[in-house]
Protein backbone atom coordinates (compact mmCIF):
# COMPACT_ATOMS: atom_id res chain seq x y z
CA UNK A 1 0.00 0.00 0.00
CA UNK A 2 2.82 2.36 0.86
CA UNK A 3 4.44 1.70 -2.53
CA UNK A 4 1.12 2.39 -4.28
CA UNK A 5 0.75 5.59 -2.27
CA UNK A 6 4.23 6.80 -3.25
CA UNK A 7 3.56 6.05 -6.89
CA UNK A 8 0.24 7.87 -6.73
CA UNK A 9 1.92 10.94 -5.22
CA UNK A 10 4.57 10.90 -7.95
CA UNK A 11 1.89 10.71 -10.63
CA UNK A 12 -0.05 13.56 -9.02
CA UNK A 13 3.06 15.74 -9.10
CA UNK A 14 3.70 14.96 -12.78
CA UNK A 15 1.61 17.21 -15.04
CA UNK A 16 1.37 14.48 -17.70
CA UNK A 17 -0.27 12.00 -15.36
CA UNK A 18 -1.79 14.29 -12.73
CA UNK A 19 -5.34 14.27 -14.04
CA UNK A 20 -5.61 10.50 -14.21
CA UNK A 21 -3.87 10.18 -10.84
CA UNK A 22 -6.31 12.68 -9.36
CA UNK A 23 -9.21 10.61 -10.62
CA UNK A 24 -7.72 7.58 -8.89
CA UNK A 25 -7.16 9.55 -5.70
CA UNK A 26 -10.78 10.69 -5.63
CA UNK A 27 -11.99 7.18 -6.29
CA UNK A 28 -9.89 5.79 -3.41
CA UNK A 29 -10.73 8.38 -0.76
CA UNK A 30 -14.00 10.09 -1.70
CA UNK A 31 -16.26 8.15 0.68
CA UNK A 32 -13.95 8.17 3.66
CA UNK A 33 -13.27 11.87 3.35
CA UNK A 34 -16.93 12.64 2.70
CA UNK A 35 -18.12 10.87 5.85
CA UNK A 36 -15.34 12.40 7.88
CA UNK A 37 -16.46 15.87 6.77
CA UNK A 38 -20.14 15.00 7.12
CA UNK A 39 -19.65 13.89 10.72
CA UNK A 40 -18.28 17.35 11.47
CA UNK A 41 -20.69 19.60 9.56
CA UNK A 42 -23.75 17.25 9.56
CA UNK A 43 -25.37 18.84 6.48
CA UNK A 44 -24.94 17.10 3.08
CA UNK A 45 -24.74 20.25 0.93
CA UNK A 46 -22.09 21.77 3.19
CA UNK A 47 -20.18 18.47 3.25
CA UNK A 48 -20.30 18.34 -0.57
CA UNK A 49 -18.86 21.86 -0.90
CA UNK A 50 -16.13 21.17 1.65
CA UNK A 51 -15.27 17.84 0.02
CA UNK A 52 -14.76 19.53 -3.33
CA UNK A 53 -12.64 22.28 -1.78
CA UNK A 54 -10.62 19.63 0.06
CA UNK A 55 -9.80 17.63 -3.06
CA UNK A 56 -8.98 20.75 -5.05
CA UNK A 57 -6.71 21.92 -2.23
CA UNK A 58 -5.01 18.51 -2.13
CA UNK A 59 -4.43 18.62 -5.89
CA UNK A 60 -3.08 22.19 -5.90
CA UNK A 61 -0.81 21.62 -2.90
CA UNK A 62 0.45 18.12 -3.67
CA UNK A 63 3.96 19.51 -4.24
CA UNK A 64 4.00 20.51 -0.57
CA UNK A 65 3.43 16.92 0.56
CA UNK A 66 6.84 15.75 1.64
CA UNK A 67 5.92 12.23 2.74
CA UNK A 68 6.56 12.89 6.45
CA UNK A 69 3.20 11.34 7.18
CA UNK A 70 0.93 9.06 5.22
CA UNK A 71 -0.95 10.62 2.31
CA UNK A 72 -4.16 9.50 3.95
CA UNK A 73 -3.31 11.39 7.18
CA UNK A 74 -2.36 14.53 5.27
CA UNK A 75 -5.63 14.46 3.31
CA UNK A 76 -7.69 13.86 6.44
CA UNK A 77 -5.93 16.78 8.11
CA UNK A 78 -6.85 19.07 5.21
CA UNK A 79 -10.45 17.84 5.32
CA UNK A 80 -10.63 18.45 9.09
CA UNK A 81 -9.19 21.95 8.79
CA UNK A 82 -11.50 22.85 5.91
CA UNK A 83 -14.51 21.67 7.93
CA UNK A 84 -13.52 23.62 11.04
CA UNK A 85 -12.75 26.73 8.97
CA UNK A 86 -16.18 26.44 7.39
CA UNK A 87 -17.89 26.25 10.79
CA UNK A 88 -15.86 29.16 12.17
CA UNK A 89 -16.74 31.31 9.16
CA UNK A 90 -20.40 30.43 9.60
CA UNK A 91 -20.39 31.57 13.25
CA UNK A 92 -18.80 34.88 12.23
CA UNK A 93 -21.24 35.38 9.38
CA UNK A 94 -24.26 34.64 11.57
CA UNK A 95 -22.69 36.44 14.56
CA UNK A 96 -23.41 33.59 16.92
CA UNK A 97 -21.24 31.43 19.16
CA UNK A 98 -20.04 27.99 18.10
CA UNK A 99 -22.34 26.42 20.73
CA UNK A 100 -25.31 28.24 19.24
CA UNK A 101 -24.28 27.08 15.77
CA UNK A 102 -24.06 23.47 16.97
CA UNK A 103 -27.54 23.76 18.49
CA UNK A 104 -28.86 25.21 15.24
CA UNK A 105 -27.30 22.44 13.15
CA UNK A 106 -28.67 19.71 15.40
CA UNK A 107 -32.13 21.29 15.50
CA UNK A 108 -32.19 21.29 11.69
CA UNK A 109 -31.28 17.61 11.53
CA UNK A 110 -34.74 16.40 12.30
CA UNK A 111 -36.16 18.07 9.21
CA UNK A 112 -33.11 17.32 7.03
CA UNK A 113 -34.06 15.11 4.08
CA UNK A 114 -30.63 13.50 4.21
CA UNK A 115 -30.98 12.41 7.80
CA UNK A 116 -32.94 9.22 8.27
CA UNK A 117 -31.90 8.64 11.85
CA UNK A 118 -34.09 7.21 14.56
CA UNK A 119 -34.86 9.04 17.77
CA UNK A 120 -31.87 7.47 19.50
CA UNK A 121 -29.58 8.43 16.59
CA UNK A 122 -30.78 12.01 16.82
CA UNK A 123 -30.22 11.94 20.56
CA UNK A 124 -26.72 10.60 19.98
CA UNK A 125 -25.99 13.53 17.64
CA UNK A 126 -27.20 15.92 20.34
CA UNK A 127 -24.94 14.18 22.84
CA UNK A 128 -21.94 14.47 20.51
CA UNK A 129 -22.73 18.15 19.88
CA UNK A 130 -22.55 18.77 23.64
CA UNK A 131 -18.88 17.69 23.70
CA UNK A 132 -15.91 20.02 23.21
CA UNK A 133 -14.79 20.12 19.58
CA UNK A 134 -11.69 17.96 20.02
CA UNK A 135 -13.66 15.25 21.82
CA UNK A 136 -16.27 15.34 19.07
CA UNK A 137 -13.57 14.77 16.46
CA UNK A 138 -11.98 11.91 18.38
CA UNK A 139 -15.31 10.26 19.05
CA UNK A 140 -16.49 10.51 15.43
CA UNK A 141 -13.21 9.18 14.06
CA UNK A 142 -13.02 6.30 16.50
CA UNK A 143 -16.68 5.35 16.78
CA UNK A 144 -18.21 6.04 13.38
CA UNK A 145 -15.18 6.03 11.09
CA UNK A 146 -13.49 3.17 12.99
CA UNK A 147 -10.01 4.60 12.64
CA UNK A 148 -7.21 3.23 14.80
CA UNK A 149 -5.73 5.39 17.55
CA UNK A 150 -2.44 5.38 15.66
CA UNK A 151 -4.16 6.78 12.57
CA UNK A 152 -6.10 9.38 14.56
CA UNK A 153 -2.90 10.43 16.33
CA UNK A 154 -1.25 10.97 12.94
CA UNK A 155 -4.17 13.01 11.62
CA UNK A 156 -4.67 15.19 14.70
CA UNK A 157 -0.94 15.30 15.46
CA UNK A 158 -1.41 14.31 19.05
CA UNK A 159 -0.36 11.33 21.19
CA UNK A 160 -2.25 8.06 21.32
CA UNK A 161 -2.46 8.29 25.10
CA UNK A 162 -4.13 11.69 24.95
CA UNK A 163 -6.55 10.34 22.36
CA UNK A 164 -7.46 7.34 24.46
CA UNK A 165 -8.15 9.57 27.44
CA UNK A 166 -10.15 11.97 25.27
CA UNK A 167 -12.25 9.15 23.83
CA UNK A 168 -12.83 7.65 27.27
CA UNK A 169 -14.10 10.98 28.62
CA UNK A 170 -16.27 11.49 25.52
CA UNK A 171 -17.93 8.12 25.97
CA UNK A 172 -18.63 8.82 29.63
CA UNK A 173 -20.23 12.15 28.80
CA UNK A 174 -22.34 10.64 26.02
CA UNK A 175 -23.46 7.87 28.32
CA UNK A 176 -24.48 10.43 30.93
CA UNK A 177 -26.28 12.59 28.36
CA UNK A 178 -28.29 9.67 27.00
CA UNK A 179 -29.29 8.54 30.45
CA UNK A 180 -30.42 11.97 31.61
CA UNK A 181 -32.14 13.14 28.40
CA UNK B 1 21.82 3.38 30.29
CA UNK B 2 21.77 0.36 32.52
CA UNK B 3 18.22 -0.44 33.47
CA UNK B 4 17.73 -0.78 37.18
CA UNK B 5 15.02 -3.16 38.20
CA UNK B 6 13.60 -3.72 41.60
CA UNK B 7 14.96 -7.18 42.57
CA UNK B 8 12.29 -9.84 42.88
CA UNK B 9 12.75 -12.46 45.45
CA UNK B 10 10.47 -15.46 45.12
CA UNK B 11 10.86 -16.21 48.77
CA UNK B 12 7.42 -14.98 49.84
CA UNK B 13 5.83 -18.25 48.65
CA UNK B 14 3.02 -16.61 46.70
CA UNK B 15 2.17 -17.88 43.21
CA UNK B 16 0.30 -16.39 40.20
CA UNK B 17 -1.73 -18.09 37.48
CA UNK B 18 0.18 -19.20 34.41
CA UNK B 19 0.65 -16.34 31.89
CA UNK B 20 -0.88 -13.83 34.28
CA UNK B 21 1.58 -11.03 33.57
CA UNK B 22 1.70 -11.76 29.82
CA UNK B 23 -1.79 -10.43 29.06
CA UNK B 24 -2.14 -7.96 31.90
CA UNK B 25 -1.81 -4.84 29.72
CA UNK B 26 -4.51 -5.94 27.29
CA UNK B 27 -6.77 -7.01 30.10
CA UNK B 28 -6.46 -3.70 31.91
CA UNK B 29 -6.86 -1.66 28.74
CA UNK B 30 -10.01 -3.58 27.87
CA UNK B 31 -11.40 -2.94 31.29
CA UNK B 32 -10.58 0.74 31.32
CA UNK B 33 -10.89 1.66 27.68
CA UNK B 34 -13.43 -0.74 26.23
CA UNK B 35 -15.92 2.01 25.79
CA UNK B 36 -17.73 0.18 23.04
CA UNK B 37 -18.99 -2.30 25.61
CA UNK B 38 -20.18 0.57 27.76
CA UNK B 39 -22.05 2.04 24.83
CA UNK B 40 -23.49 -1.37 23.93
CA UNK B 41 -25.02 -1.54 27.37
CA UNK B 42 -27.09 1.56 26.64
CA UNK B 43 -27.83 0.48 23.04
CA UNK B 44 -26.07 3.32 21.28
CA UNK B 45 -26.42 2.95 17.49
CA UNK B 46 -23.27 2.34 15.47
CA UNK B 47 -24.49 4.43 12.52
CA UNK B 48 -24.96 8.20 12.56
CA UNK B 49 -28.16 8.16 10.48
CA UNK B 50 -26.88 10.35 7.68
CA UNK B 51 -27.65 9.51 4.04
CA UNK B 52 -26.62 10.89 0.66
CA UNK B 53 -28.52 11.58 -2.56
CA UNK B 54 -28.89 8.59 -4.84
CA UNK B 55 -25.77 7.83 -6.90
CA UNK B 56 -23.96 10.74 -5.23
CA UNK B 57 -20.59 9.01 -5.21
CA UNK B 58 -20.90 7.55 -8.72
CA UNK B 59 -19.95 10.70 -10.64
CA UNK B 60 -17.89 12.57 -8.09
CA UNK B 61 -14.63 11.86 -9.95
CA UNK B 62 -15.99 13.45 -13.14
CA UNK B 63 -17.20 16.54 -11.25
CA UNK B 64 -13.87 17.07 -9.50
CA UNK B 65 -11.69 16.35 -12.55
CA UNK B 66 -13.76 18.94 -14.43
CA UNK B 67 -13.07 21.49 -11.68
CA UNK B 68 -9.31 21.02 -11.65
CA UNK B 69 -9.18 21.00 -15.42
CA UNK B 70 -10.81 24.44 -15.58
CA UNK B 71 -9.16 25.68 -12.37
CA UNK B 72 -12.47 26.81 -10.94
CA UNK B 73 -12.18 29.13 -7.94
CA UNK B 74 -12.91 28.02 -4.38
CA UNK B 75 -16.58 27.50 -3.68
CA UNK B 76 -17.86 30.19 -1.41
CA UNK B 77 -21.48 30.18 -0.45
CA UNK B 78 -23.00 33.62 -0.84
CA UNK B 79 -26.25 34.48 0.75
CA UNK B 80 -27.59 36.44 -2.24
CA UNK B 81 -30.71 37.65 -0.48
CA UNK B 82 -28.73 39.19 2.37
CA UNK B 83 -26.26 40.80 -0.05
CA UNK B 84 -29.19 42.29 -1.98
CA UNK B 85 -30.74 43.75 1.17
CA UNK B 86 -27.42 45.29 2.22
CA UNK B 87 -27.01 46.86 -1.23
CA UNK B 88 -30.59 48.18 -1.16
CA UNK B 89 -30.02 49.69 2.31
CA UNK B 90 -26.85 51.45 1.14
CA UNK B 91 -28.67 52.81 -1.93
CA UNK B 92 -31.58 54.03 0.23
CA UNK B 93 -29.19 55.80 2.61
CA UNK B 94 -27.44 57.46 -0.33
CA UNK B 95 -30.75 58.63 -1.83
CA UNK B 96 -31.86 59.92 1.57
CA UNK B 97 -28.62 61.82 2.06
CA UNK B 98 -28.77 63.27 -1.44
CA UNK B 99 -32.32 64.53 -1.08
CA UNK B 100 -31.67 66.08 2.34
CA UNK B 101 -28.03 67.03 2.90
CA UNK B 102 -27.14 67.88 -0.68
CA UNK B 103 -30.25 69.94 -1.31
CA UNK B 104 -29.94 72.04 1.87
CA UNK B 105 -29.84 75.79 1.19
CA UNK B 106 -31.58 75.45 -2.11
CA UNK B 107 -35.00 75.95 -0.67
CA UNK B 108 -36.69 79.23 -1.60
CA UNK B 109 -38.00 81.21 1.31
CA UNK B 110 -41.56 82.25 1.13
CA UNK B 111 -42.38 85.97 0.93
CA UNK B 112 -45.47 88.11 1.08
CA UNK B 113 -45.36 88.34 -2.70
CA UNK B 114 -46.33 84.70 -2.85
CA UNK B 115 -49.41 85.21 -0.73
CA UNK B 116 -52.68 85.61 -2.63
CA UNK B 117 -54.80 88.67 -1.72
CA UNK B 118 -57.85 86.51 -1.24
CA UNK B 119 -55.96 84.50 1.39
CA UNK B 120 -55.04 87.67 3.23
CA UNK B 121 -58.61 89.00 3.05
CA UNK B 122 -59.90 85.73 4.41
CA UNK B 123 -57.32 85.85 7.18
CA UNK B 124 -58.46 89.37 8.15
CA UNK B 125 -62.17 88.53 7.87
CA UNK B 126 -61.63 85.57 10.17
CA UNK B 127 -60.37 88.07 12.75
CA UNK B 128 -56.82 86.77 13.00
CA UNK B 129 -55.47 90.29 12.49
CA UNK B 130 -56.87 93.42 14.06
CA UNK B 131 -57.00 96.02 11.32
CA UNK B 132 -59.27 99.06 11.26
CA UNK B 133 -60.96 100.12 8.03
CA UNK B 134 -58.62 103.08 7.75
CA UNK B 135 -55.57 100.91 8.08
CA UNK B 136 -56.90 98.49 5.52
CA UNK B 137 -57.83 101.15 3.03
CA UNK B 138 -54.39 102.60 3.32
CA UNK B 139 -53.01 99.49 1.75
CA UNK B 140 -52.49 99.81 -1.94
CA UNK B 141 -53.55 96.83 -3.93
CA UNK B 142 -52.11 96.20 -7.37
CA UNK B 143 -52.73 93.11 -9.49
CA UNK B 144 -54.16 91.31 -6.48
CA UNK B 145 -51.05 91.81 -4.33
CA UNK B 146 -50.51 94.33 -1.55
CA UNK B 147 -47.97 96.95 -2.49
CA UNK B 148 -45.86 97.98 0.45
CA UNK B 149 -45.01 101.59 1.23
CA UNK B 150 -41.34 100.84 1.00
CA UNK B 151 -41.79 100.07 -2.67
CA UNK B 152 -42.42 103.77 -3.25
CA UNK B 153 -39.05 104.71 -1.89
CA UNK B 154 -37.38 103.14 -4.89
CA UNK B 155 -39.67 104.75 -7.44
CA UNK B 156 -38.30 107.63 -9.45
CA UNK B 157 -40.30 110.92 -9.75
CA UNK B 158 -40.41 110.48 -13.52
CA UNK B 159 -42.19 107.16 -13.11
CA UNK B 160 -44.71 108.75 -10.77
CA UNK B 161 -45.51 111.60 -13.16
CA UNK B 162 -45.80 109.13 -16.01
CA UNK B 163 -48.26 107.06 -14.03
CA UNK B 164 -50.35 110.06 -13.05
CA UNK B 165 -50.35 111.31 -16.62
CA UNK B 166 -51.68 108.01 -17.90
CA UNK B 167 -54.14 107.23 -15.17
CA UNK B 168 -55.45 110.50 -13.75
CA UNK B 169 -58.13 112.19 -15.90
CA UNK B 170 -58.30 115.51 -14.11
CA UNK B 171 -54.87 117.07 -13.99
CA UNK B 172 -56.04 119.64 -11.48
CA UNK B 173 -55.48 117.08 -8.72
CA UNK B 174 -51.80 117.04 -9.47
CA UNK B 175 -51.54 120.80 -9.43
CA UNK B 176 -53.28 121.07 -6.11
Amino acid sequence: MEKTENLLVQQLKDSKTSQQAFRELVSLYKERLYWHIRNIVKNHDDAHDILQNTFIKIFRNIDQFKGDSKLFSWMYRIATNESITFLNKKTKRLQISSDELQDSIINNLESDVYFEGTEIQLKLQKAIASLPRKQQQVFNMKYFEELKYREIADILETSEGALKASYHIAVKKIEEFLKTN
Amino acid sequence: MKEEKIPYHGASGFKVPSGYFDNLEDHLCDKVFNEEKQLDKIAVPTKAGFKVPEAYFDHLEDVLVEKIAHKQPRLIKINFRKTFYYAAAVAAIFVGLYTTVFTLGNEQSASWDDVELSAIEQYIDDGYIDLSDTEFSNMIIEDGYIVEESDFATMSSEAVFEYLDENVEDPSFILE
